[in-house]
C-alpha cells in the first residue's frame, strides 16, 4: 500500500461532479505530478486530501489509516502540509512569524507560555532556530522581518513552502508553486523542491502547468480531465498517451 | 382573544416602524458592509425635525393629515441631506481603510448626534404636536385600529413599494444592486459609486425620518436618546431577516415588533428588550445568515 | 520559573505600598480616575485578545463585565468578607463565572461570521443584563449595594499588570501565534494544523475571564452595582478603545484606555458640549489615523517570538 492513497473518490457540488472516481497514490519519498487542463479538478483533489472537503464516495488513507472526513487541522497534524494556488499567507505578519505559526500546534502548553517556564523558553529557542533555518533554506533570511504582503510574488510562494515545512510534514502538496514567477526563478525553484524532497525525505504531490518542467522532475504523473483520471504513469508514457494529447490539444482535426 | 388581536395590531404598528429603520441598515450594509450605528439617531433627528417644522410652520395648532404629510416630507428631506453629509464627511474618507475604522467613526457620529441633540434640543422629552387626533378607525375581530395605525401601515407600505420600484424598476436601482454585489466591478462598468452610495444614505435616512415622524404621532414623547434602542432593535431585525436582503428586513422588523409587544403584554415588560435578542440568537443558530440570507462559502 | 518571574513579582509587591501611599496623597477624584483607567486597561486588553488578535468581533464585553461584577460581589457578601487580603477570592470566582459565561456564549456563536457574530454577542450581553435585572437575589432593578470596598489602586493595578503580562506572553509566544494566524486567514491557519474553533473559544473564554476580574474590581471599588452600567454602550466603549489603540496592539489599547478615560474628564470645561467634543475628537482621530494609534504595532519594538528570544 502506498503512503497516500485516494481510492475512487467522488465529490459533487449540486449534482455537478467536481471529481469522479479519482484514484491516486503517492509513495514515501516520491515526487508525483498532478496535471490537467484548467478546471480539471486538480485543486479540488488537494482540498479533498487536506480535509477542506470530504469525498461523497471513496476513501483516502495516509500510511494505511483513513483520513477522509477529518477536519483540516487534524490532517495537517498527521503529516500533510500544503501551499495554496492563490497564496494565502498571513499577510500582516512577518516572514518569520508566518513560519512560527507552522510550529504553533507543537509549541508546548499555553500555560507554560503564560508562566514563562524554562520549558517555554526552551521551546522558544528551539523554534526560533528551526524557523530561521527554514527561512535560510528557502532564501528568505534577508526578508525575515518584513511583512509577508511586502514580499515579491516569487518570495511569497517560497514563504508558503517554508511555512508548510514548519508543520513537520511527511507529504507536501504544492499547488502551482511556480505560477507567476520568472523563468529563472522557476528553474531554481524546481531544483530546490527536489533538494527539499531528498533533504527532508518528503513525499511531494505537485500541481504545475509547465509541462517541460513537470516531465523533467516527477517520478510519476497523474493526469486529470473533467474531474476524472485519464492517465497515470511515468512521464514518458504519459507524454505519448493519446487521451492526454487530446485533452490538451483537443480532438484531432481532419487535415 | 380581543386583547390578543389588539396586541397584534400594536405589534404590527411598531413592527412597521422597525421595518422602515431596518431597511436603511440593510441598504447601507449592502453597499458599504457597514453597521451604520448612527442610523437610529437619524431616526431621532427625523422625529425632532418634524417637531420643529410643525411648530415653525404653525401646523402644530391646526391638525390635519395634509399638515402631517408636509411635516413628514420636510423631515425626510432634512434627514436625507443629513445622511448624505454623514456619508461624505465621516465614511467616504475611510472606504479603503480597515472596516473597523468606519465602524468606530459610525459610533462617533452616533454619539455626536445624541449628545449634540441633548445640547441643541435639551435633554428633556418634548411633546410631539397632535397633528392628527387619534381616533378609532375600524374594528378588526375585537381589536381597535386607530387612524394613526392606519396611517403608519399605509405610509410604510407606500414607502416600501416605492423603494421596491426604485431598486428593481429603475436604472438607479440597477446601479445600486450592482454596487452591493461588487463595488469595483460596478465602478469599472461606469457606475458612479460615490453617487450611488450617497443616494443609498439619503434614501435610508429619509425612510428613518418617516418612521420618526410617525412615531411622534403614536408615542408623542420624543427625546435625543430615543433612537438608541429602536436603532439596535432595527439592526437586529435586519440581521434576523438576513442583512442586505430587503424583504428580509421588513419581515424581521414586523416579527420583532409583534413578539416584543406580545412579550411585554403577556410575560413581563422587563423582558421585552431581551426577547428580541433571544429570537435573534435562536434564528442565527439554525440559519447563520438570517431567515432569508444565503450562507456564502469561501473558495479555497 | 520563580526566578524568571521575579521582576514581575517585585512590581506586583511594590504596587501595594504605592497604592497605599497614593490613596493618602491623591484626592478622591483623581484616585477614582486612576482606578478607572486600570479597570479599563484590563477590559481593553482582554477584548483586544478576542477582537484585535483573534479577529472575532465581540460586542458583548459588558455582559462578561457584569457577570464578574455581580458574582464576585455576591461572593463577598455571602461570605461576609471584610479583609482586602481575601480580595483575590471573589475576583477569581467572578472571573471564573465570566469565563464560563464566555464559554457558554462562545461555543454556539463562534460559527457565525463577522457582523453576525458581533450582533449575536451584543444580544448575549443584553440578555445577561436583563437576567440580572430580574434576579432579586442580586438586587434586581434596585441595584446591589453594601459591597465591601476592598479594592483600591494597588489591587486594580496589580491585576492590570498581571493581565497585560499574561496576555502579552500568551499572544507573543510561538504557541499563541495561532491567534494572530486565525485573524489573518482562517483556512490557512487550519492548514497549519491549528484547531481554529478551539482557539476562538479559548480567546473568548480568556477574554471573558479578565473582563470578569475587571468587574470584580469595579464592584469592590465602587461598592454599589446597577445594571445601567453594563448596557451595550459600555461594550461599545471598550470596542472603541481597542480600535483606537490599533487592533491587535496591547500597548496601543493601554494607551487608548488611558486617553479615553481621561478625555471626558479633561473636557469638563466644555460643560454640556463635553461629550460633543469627545465625539468629534473620536471621529477626527479615526479619520486621521484609520489603523488606530499604534496601527497594530507595539510601542516596544520586540515581540518575544518575532525576534531573537531573550534567554
Amino acid at each position: 500500500m502506498a503512503f497516500l492513497e485516494l481510492d475512487a473518490c467522488t465529490l459533487s457540488f449540486g449534482g455537478l461532479h467536481a471529481v469522479r472516481d479519482v484514484s491516486l497514490a503517492v509513495d514515501s519519498g516520491e515526487l508525483v505530478g498532478l496535471i490537467g487542463p484548467n478546471g480539471a479538478g486538480k485543486t479540488t483533489v488537494f482540498n479533498l486530501i487536506t480535509g477542506i472537503y470530504a469525498p461523497d464516495r471513496g476513501s483516502i488513507t495516509l500510511g494505511g489509516a483513513r483520513i477522509d472526513g477529518l477536519p483540516p487541522h487534524r490532517i495537517t497534524q498527521r503529516g500533510i502540509a500544503r501551499t495554496f494556488q492563490g497564496i494565502r499567507l498571513f499577510a500582516n505578519m512577518t516572514a518569520y512569524e508566518n513560519v512560527v505559526v507552522g510550529h504553533s500546534p507543537r509549541a508546548g502548553a499555553l500555560l507554560d507560555a503564560v508562566l514563562d517556564t524554562p520549558r517555554a523558553a526552551d521551546n522558544r529557542a528551539r523554534i526560533a532556530d528551526e524557523c530561521d533555518r527554514l527561512l535560510q533554506l528557502l532564501d528568505l533570511a534577508e526578508r525575515r522581518d518584513d511583512p509577508a504582503r511586502t514580499l515579491s510574488y516569487g518570495a511569497q510562494r517560497r514563504l508558503e513552502i517554508a511555512r508548510a515545512l514548519a508543520t513537520g510534514p511527511k507529504l507536501l502538496l504544492l499547488d502551482e508553486p511556480a505560477a507567476g514567477t520568472t523563468p529563472h526563478e522557476k528553474v531554481e525553484l524546481m531544483a530546490r523542491i527536489r533538494w527539499l524532497r531528498d533533504h527532508f525525505g518528503l513525499a511531494i504531490l505537485i500541481i504545475e502547468h509547465d509541462m517541460r518542467m513537470i516531465m523533467e522532475m516527477c517520478d510519476r504523473i497523474t493526469v486529470l480531465d473533467h474531474g476524472e483520471v485519464i492517465a497515470c504513469g511515468p512521464p514518458a508514457a504519459v507524454r505519448s498517451d493519446a487521451r492526454v494529447i487530446e485533452a490538451y490539444l483537443g480532438p484531432e482535426q481532419p487535415v | 382573544m380581543d386583547q390578543l388581536a389588539q396586541q397584534l395590531v400594536n405589534g404590527l404598528a411598531w413592527g412597521s416602524i422597525y421595518a422602515l429603520i431596518a431597511l436603511g441598515y440593510t441598504m447601507v450594509y449592502g453597499v458599504l458592509r457597514l453597521i451604520n450605528f448612527a442610523h437610529g439617531d437619524v431616526y431621532m433627528i427625523g422625529a425632532m425635525s418634524a417637531f420643529y417644522f410643525a411648530h415653525w410652520l404653525g401646523l402644530a395648532d391646526a391638525p390635519s393629515l395634509f399638515g402631517f404629510v408636509v411635516v413628514m416630507g420636510l423631515a425626510m428631506l432634512t434627514c436625507a441631506l443629513l445622511g448624505a453629509l454623514i456619508e461624505r464627511a465621516a465614511y467616504r474618507p475611510l472606504r479603503r481603510q480597515p472596516r473597523w475604522a468606519m465602524l468606530t467613526t459610525a459610533i462617533g457620529v452616533s454619539m455626536l448626534l445624541e449628545y449634540g441633540g441633548q445640547a441643541l434640543f435639551g435633554p428633556d422629552p418634548k411633546f410631539f404636536p397632535q397633528l392628527i387626533a387619534s381616533a378609532p378607525a375600524l374594528r378588526l375581530g375585537g381589536a381597535v385600529v386607530t387612524n394613526i395605525d392606519l396611517l403608519i401601515f399605509g405610509v410604510s407600505l407606500a414607502l416600501m413599494l416605492g423603494l421596491r420600484w426604485l431598486v428593481y424598476g429603475t436604472r438607479v436601482g440597477m446601479a445600486l444592486r450592482a454596487v452591493s454585489v461588487n463595488v469595483d466591478a460596478a465602478s469599472l462598468m461606469g457606475i458612479n459609486v460615490n453617487t450611488i452610495i450617497a443616494m443609498t444614505f439619503m434614501i435610508g435616512s429619509a425612510l428613518a425620518a418617516a418612521a420618526g415622524a410617525m412615531v411622534g404621532l403614536r408615542n408623542p414623547k420624543i427625546e435625543p436618546l430615543m433612537g438608541l434602542m429602536p436603532g439596535i432593535k432595527a439592526f437586529v431585525a435586519a440581521v434576523l431577516g438576513g442583512i442586505g436582503n430587503f424583504p428580509g428586513a421588513v419581515a424581521g422588523g414586523l416579527l420583532m415588533g409583534v413578539t416584543e409587544t406580545l412579550v411585554a403584554a403577556y410575560i413581563s415588560s422587563t423582558y421585552r428588550d431581551a426577547v428580541a435578542f433571544v429570537i435573534l440568537i435562536a434564528v442565527l443558530l439554525v440559519r447563520p445568515a438570517g431567515l432569508f440570507g444565503t450562507v456564502t462559502v469561501e473558495k479555497v | 520559573m520563580i526566578r524568571r518571574n521575579l521582576p514581575l513579582l517585585a512590581v506586583l509587591l511594590a504596587l501595594w505600598p504605592l497604592g497605599l501611599g497614593l490613596e493618602r496623597v491623591l484626592n478622591g477624584y483623581y484616585l477614582q480616575i486612576a482606578v478607572l483607567i486600570g479597570i479599563n486597561i484590563i477590559l481593553a486588553a482582554s477584548l483586544n485578545l478576542i477582537n484585535g488578535v483573534t479577529g472575532q468581533f465581540s460586542l458583548g464585553h459588558a455582559g462578561f463585565l457584569a457577570v464578574g461584577a455581580y458574582v464576585s460581589a455576591f461572593t463577598s457578601l455571602a461570605l461576609g468578607l471584610t479583609s482586602s487580603v481575601l480580595l483575590p477570592l471573589p475576583l477569581l470566582v467572578g472571573g471564573t463565572a465570566a469565563a464560563l459565561a464566555g464559554l457558554a456564549v462562545g461555543v454556539p456563536t463562534l460559527r457565525l461570521r463577522g457582523d453576525y457574530l458581533a450582533i449575536a454577542t451584543l444580544g448575549f450581553g443584553e440578555i445577561i443584563r436583563v437576567i440580572i435585572l430580574n434576579t432579586n437575589a442580586v438586587g434586581g432593578a434596585r441595584g446591589l449595594g453594601g459591597i465591601p470596598t476592598l479594592a483600591g489602586f494597588g489591587a486594580v493595578f496589580a491585576c492590570a499588570v498581571l493581565c497585560v503580562v499574561a496576555l502579552w506572553r500568551l499572544v507573543y509566544s510561538p504557541r499563541g501565534s495561532a491567534f494572530f494566524a486565525i485573524r489573518e486567514d482562517e483556512v490557512a491557519a487550519a492548514a497549519m494544523g491549528i484547531d481554529t474553533t478551539r482557539h476562538k473559544i479559548l480567546a473568548f473564554t480568556i477574554g471573558a475571564f479578565w473582563a470578569g476580574v475587571a468587574g470584580g474590581l469595579l464592584a469592590h471599588f465602587i461598592g454599589y452595582l446597577h445594571t445601567n452600567s453594563f448596557t451595550f454602550l459600555r461594550s461599545v466603549e471598550i470596542v472603541v478603545m481597542v480600535v483606537l489603540g490599533g487592533l491587535g496592539s496591547l500597548t496601543g489599547c493601554i494607551l487608548a484606555a488611558a486617553i479615553l478615560t481621561i478625555l471626558p474628564e479633561a473636557l469638563r470645561f466644555g460643560a454640556e458640549y463635553r461629550m460633543v467634543i469627545y465625539a468629534l475628537l473620536l471621529i477626527a482621530i479615526m479619520l486621521t489615523r484609520p489603523s488606530g494609534l499604534m496601527g497594530g504595532r507595539e510601542i516596544l519594538p520586540w515581540r518575544s517570538w518575532s525576534s531573537t528570544p531573550a534567554r
